[in-house]
């Protein structure tokens, strides 16, 4: 078998090159490569420079294990000194090489799909509501550098679809539209009108415009009816004089009106043409003149009122219809002023608010036609622009703009405004560009736009939308100016919104949100366990880390702290006081709960149903916090058994001696062990303990170079020796999740700046954040 | 209530008397034959010792793990020595769930997904056309979210038996209430018109269309998949107008939320299956009893403790091994229950276990050593009459499960001739 190495760039030095390819061929490939490759590492992959760089983080494995001697197998292979320093020399010196240089590569920016989260989250920033709506919707798993929000796990299948479609759906019925405010929702949930109930919402509100600039003592809806009835029972009174007072104050009328309506309903017998005079009491109403249209639809509403009074009273039933319209006549002619005299009389935002009812109005009942459509567009046109800038979180294009308006004329058209406005808001929460998070790409990489460092940003920060003052920075272009945009960082991260960074990065990274999750250990012998600690010791977690974020704390806070978050119960739990019910920040005493090693929810999960396990705690350790991995162990390894256990007469310890002695098994183990032991005193709730059931307790790890710790608290000293392992780790992490992909070989570039700023402001989270903020691959796109 | 016209009635009947009110409800899935094909995947494996059965062809008997099925042992086969010869690299669980029903090697990845298609979307796209839903894919579970650092491979694939592309994996239903509403409850949104929809998915197709221009090559590929997520509810919508169908009386009718009872969820989930089969809203399903390495605890068995995959790596251990043993009984009496009900349906002389072909099984057969040979796989129901059961088929050792899935494809209409790796075909 023949590997192919090439590395021309990175090294000029052939003779480097060949010597690198002729050590691996010697002492790797029989193992890991072609027919045969163990721990699926395979170095025939290895046959370009490019490939180099595709298959980094296998190579950073080489090395850690070349370096550490744990390959090759001693068994198998005699490598010398020189060639493994050599190897080592070599690997090391092109990782330094690539790390430090900074390429300029923003690796795939593909769509990213909201996840379940950003989703309910995204819903409740836009409609103030919380509808839980991801409770129905499918759960995707977690990808790149172990996080939910990897795009290219974010697909949408079928039933996805139709998930988001209901979703939608639910959306719009807690939506309103309104033609003068635009998209608003309610807690309330409404079918829509139909057409002919949004005309008629509309002439009320057009009505309670006339109303406004009406004077106070006139209602004809109330007045005019009570009049004539007061004239009816007047008319059939027989004690008139004496009834008198009594009609009057039965309906509310005066004396001059009713003398008034007395003598026009008798000489026109009821059935004539009302007459101008005999409308005195309401002609001071001409000191206020409505223009054409109000005194129609005014007239029109007069007319319908006064018959109907009229049938219920019997008098006059055969109006006729000649009658009918020179009496809405006379009425309009009393209503009727210029635009100019009615401008003078009304504001002019109460004017605009009536033509726009008047258009809406026309649309309805009149249909399609142009000069209607054209008013009505430019009226809803800016709702539908902020409605999709604040949906889209990108305002739309211009022809974008155009179709959705003409579409939703058409919508109006056909089904009412209502149902338009409906099917708008499912169009908008429906549409990719809300389920995903779009940018516009160019067809090679470009700078993202302020917009879309506005959704970056508040997406990485908050798992929301961008708020007011981000969209407004946006638009101003103003948010991309490092002075503002270092000070965002700051707002955001102090902002109590952050607290998504402890609910998604947090619990993912160092899986403290599993616990939530987490089948438990055995009821039988943890009958304390249940839900509900469980969702306490997940919020132990989740606070703190909250708190580390919000107050920008030193990251190594997370390995230890002098501080937790606990409730009572907790307290009790750990046997260190009574506490506050709710959760509180308590001062530890006790050095050893301080960190998330102190923390129930990473040692439950850490355990067995059983009993605890040093091996499933080191390897935490090792993955979350110092990020150096081990390869998986192969199936068929004795694991040790759960009930033996503690019947053995050989101790825990000393069958993961055995287990470790393996030459299949030292390698890994002897890095993963020492790390878990010194967590014993730790039972499998998390509780501290003294002794197991009939043996003491020997919380000591031995490292390979001999060093021991002796309980967490050293550990914790080691821990902190090696930060720099931890904070690689975790910037890494940190920067996998803003980017919502895996970490490329070019990313490291930042990983290593990441740290060195870190190193320079007393381990703050913000210089993290800052950093990846800063960096080319979170402001640009591909 | 769709007519079937007479020649519809012979083409389909062929040789089969029909029952009258079966027939009436059936609507046009007569067409193309009626074979209906269910895919079930329990996690971790079983214990060989308390799997494999003594004996072969139809002197056999059921060993402890299978006995649940003793009632019911005329109505499948048990098929030994078959595998996935691309499921033998790649650690652990994973690359052994996401290619269960395709035999594709999975791409060791936290990040771009990449496994075979599966045999019931490929079937789906054969023979599930005609169906109110092409195919239904169910589970009792979530998908992990919290990524396996160790073993490299993301959570997605373990989630996932069921694929439509190979990047895309079909996401499962875990929410009774959910799958009945999908199936039962019509296509339409519930508070617009047929009409109101129509225009809504209009809409989101000149959208979704409109996307491409601001997206780059390697988004295509998710326009692609959103627009044809549109068309397919198109197509329901369509379909629902023809379709009809009738639920039984005594029909379930799940109420919100997931039963806590984990027994009682998959029962449920299968119940919901059986009526989808029944009603013929589908002929293609999927069920995933877990996800890949799931913890789930069975300690409401007798003598069974700690979870189900931490067990699964017994060590050799007699005792562990015989809860493996109990845990995969406890399926398999989900299993036998399930096929009961579908046997309990009548169609026409036939029963509707007759008119189907359901796998039953594990990508592993010993988890504690990840062995993927000789896997544990049951195939019930006669696939309309063309399969004959009450066998324990003892293949050729190493032969491929494909051919078994291309059997199953085949007999149910299938028009083809290989799968993946198959070079053969057996049922």
């Amino acid at each position: 078998m023949k590997i192919f190495i090439v590395i021309l760039a990175l090294s000029t030095q052939y003779l480097a090159a060949t010597s690198f390819n002729q050590i691996m061929e010697n002492h790797c490939v029989d193992c890991h490569g072609g027919s045969k490759t163990k721990g699926d590492v395979n170095l025939t992959v290895l046959d370009s420079k490019e490939s180099f760089y595709t298959y980094y983080d296998m190579l950073k494995s080489i090395y850690s294990q070349v370096e550490s001697g744990e390959m090759p197998p001693e068994k198998k292979s005699k490598m010398t000194a020189d060639e493994r320093k050599f190897l080592v020399d070599y690997l090391s010196s092109f990782f330094d090489k690539l790390e430090n240089t900074d390429s300029q590569k923003t690796g795939p920016t593909r769509v990213r799909r909201l996840t379940a989260y950003e989703y309910d989250n995204t819903v409740k920033s836009i409609t103030g509501l919380d509808l839980h709506l991801s409770e129905n919707f499918t759960v995707d798993g977690g990808g790149g550098e172990g996080f939910t929000n990897d795009s290219a796990i974010l697909g949408v299948s079928p039933l996805q679809f139709e998930k988001y479609l209901q979703a939608a759906e639910v959306i719009s019925t807690h939506s309103r539209f309104d033609i003068h405010k635009g998209f608003s929702f309610t807690p309330r949930q409404d079918l829509p009108r139909t057409k002919q109930q949004s005309i008629d919402q509309i002439k009320y509100d057009m009505n309670g415009v006339v109303a406004r600039i009406r004077p106070p003592d006139f209602n004809y809806e109330r007045y005019l009816p009570k009049l004539m009835l007061a004239t009816n029972d007047y008319n059939l009174s027989r004690n008139k004089a004496a009834d008198l007072p009594k009609i009057l104050a039965g309906y509310k009328v005066d004396k001059y009106s009713l003398k008034k309506a007395l003598t026009y309903f008798s000489s026109s017998s009821g059935k004539a043409v009302i007459e101008r005079d005999a409308l005195q009491p309401w002609f001071k109403l001409r000191q206020h003149k409505y223009d054409k249209q109000m005194a129609q639809e005014l007239a029109a509403e007069f007319t319908k009122v006064y018959l109907e009074s009229f049938k219920k009273v019997n008098e006059v039933k055969g109006l006729k219809k000649r009658s009918y319209t020179s009496f809405q006549e006379n009425i309009e002619k009393l209503f009727i002023y210029t635009n100019a005299e009615l401008a003078l009389l009304v504001k002019k935002d109460e004017l605009e608010r009536y033509q726009k009812l008047a258009s809406t109005k026309d649309l309805l009942e009149k249909g399609m036609r142009s000069k209607y459509r054209s008013t009505f567009a430019k009226q809803v046109m800016p709702h539908i622009s902020d409605f999709m800038l604040k949906v889209h979180r990108h305002p739309p294009d211009k022809s974008e703009l155009l179709e959705m308006t003409k579409d939703f004329i058409k919508a109006t058209g056909d089904f009412g405004i209502d149902v338009a406005a409906r099917l708008f808001v499912i169009r908008t929460f429906a549409s990719m560009k809300f389920i995903f998070r779009f940018e516009r790409k160019t067809g090679k990489p470009s700078k993202i736009n302020d917009y879309e460092l506005a959704s970056r940003l508040s997406y990485f920060i908050w798992s929301m939308p961008p708020d007011a003052e981000l969209l407004k920075l946006a638009k101003e272009k103003k948010l991309s100016e490092p002075k503002v945009l270092e000070a965002q960082v700051k707002r955001l991260i102090k902002n109590k919104k952050s607290s998504a960074l402890a609910k998604n990065f947090g619990a993912q990274w160092l899986k403290y949100g599993e616990i939530l999750e987490s089948e438990g250990p055995s009821k039988d012998k943890f009958p304390e366990f249940n839900k509900s600690l469980a969702k306490d010791m997940y919020k132990e977690s989740a606070i703190c880390f909250e708190y580390l974020v919000k107050a920008d704390r030193s990251v190594l806070e997370v390995i230890d702290s002098d501080y937790s978050f606990m409730n009572s119960k907790l307290e009790r739990h750990y046997g260190i006081g009574k506490g506050f019910s709710g959760f509180k920040k308590v001062s530890l005493k006790d050095k050893n709960r301080g960190g998330i090693l102190g923390h129930a929810s990473i040692l439950t999960l850490t355990s067995y149903p059983q009993r605890t396990s040093p091996v499933l705690r080191g390897n935490w350790i090792i993955n979350a916090l110092l990020g150096t991995p081990t390869p998986p162990p192969p199936a068929n390894v004795d694991i040790l058994d759960d009930e033996e256990t503690f019947n053995s007469k050989l101790s825990l310890k000393e069958q993961l001696a055995k287990h470790r002695n393996s030459a299949n098994c030292s390698s890994c183990h002897q890095r993963i062990d020492p790390l878990g032991f010194p967590l014993e005193n730790y039972d499998p709730i998390g509780r501290w303990r003294e002794k197991y059931t009939n043996a003491p307790i020997d919380a000591v790890g031995e490292l390979k170079t001999g060093k021991k710790l002796d309980g967490p608290q050293d550990l914790k000293k080691y821990l902190l020796k090696n930060k720099d392992l931890f904070l690689k780790n975790m910037s890494r992490k940190l920067l996998g999740y803003a980017l919502g992909r895996k970490v490329y070989h070019f990313d490291y570039y930042i990983i290593n700046k990441m740290v060195d700023s870190a190193k320079k402001n007393e381990y703050r989270f913000s210089a993290l954040v800052t950093e990846i903020v800063n960096s080319y691959q979170f402001q640009h796109k591909n | 209530m769709n007519k079937i016209d007479r020649r519809t009635v012979l083409r389909g009947a062929a040789g089969v008397a029909l029952g009258l009110p079966w027939l009436e409800a059936m609507g046009s899935s007569i067409l193309n034959g009626n074979t209906r094909l269910a895919f079930l995947f329990m996690p971790n494996g079983v214990n060989e010792s308390q799997w494999d059965p003594k004996g072969k062809g139809s002197n056999y008997s059921l060993p402890y793990s299978l006995e649940p099925l003793n009632a019911l042992k005329d109505d499948f086969n048990l098929h030994s020595n078959l595998y996935h010869p691309g499921a033998q690299t790649g650690d652990g669980h994973y690359s052994k769930t996401a290619n269960f029903l395709s035999g594709k090697h999975v791409k060791k990845s936290t990040s771009d997904l990449f496994c075979g298609v599966s045999a019931d979307q490929v079937a789906a796209k054969y023979i599930g056309q005609n169906s109110y839903l092409p195919s239904i894919e169910l589970g009792v579970k979530k998908t992990n979210i919290f990524v396996d650092t160790n073993v490299g491979f993301t959570t997605a694939y373990g989630g996932h038996i069921s694929w439509t592309s190979e990047t895309v994996p079909a996401p499962k239903e875990i929410i009774p209430s959910q799958a009945f509403q999908r199936l039962f409850k019509g296509a339409k949104q519930k508070t617009s018109t047929a009409e109101e929809t129509k225009s809504i998915l209009d809409y989101i197709k000149e959208d979704t269309i409109r996307m491409k221009k601001y997206l780059g090559r390697e988004d295509s590929y998710r326009i692609e998949q959103y627009f044809s997520s549109v068309r397919s509810l198109e197509r329901r919508i369509q379909r629902a107008a023809k379709d009809s169908y009738q639920l039984p009386r005594d029909a379930v009718n799940p109420k919100k939320g997931i039963p806590e009872n984990y027994g009682e969820h998959v029962d449920l989930m299968l119940d919901i299956m059986v009526l989808a089969f029944q009603t013929n809203r589908t002929k293609i399903a999927t069920f995933m009893f877990g996800n890949s390495v799931s913890p789930q605890k069975f300690d409401f068995l007798n003598g069974v403790e700690g979870g189900h995959h931490e067990l699964s790596h017994t060590a050799g251990d007699k005792k562990k091994e015989h809860m493996i043993g109990t845990i995969t009984r406890y399926h398999i009496e989900r299993y036998a229950r399930f096929l009961a009900k579908m046997k309990a349906v009548k169609e026409g002389n036939k029963t509707l276990l007759d008119n189907s072909l359901v796998l039953m099984g594990s990508g592993l057969k010993n988890a504690n050593a990840h062995r993927a040979i000789n896997l544990p796989l049951i195939v019930a129901g006669k696939g309309g009459g063309k399969v004959k059961t009450g066998e324990h088929k003892v293949h050729r050792p190493k032969s491929k499960m494909n051919n078994l899935l291309l059997g199953m494809m085949q007999t149910a209409g299938c028009p083809l001739k290989t799968f993946n790796d198959s070079d053969g075909s057996i049922i």
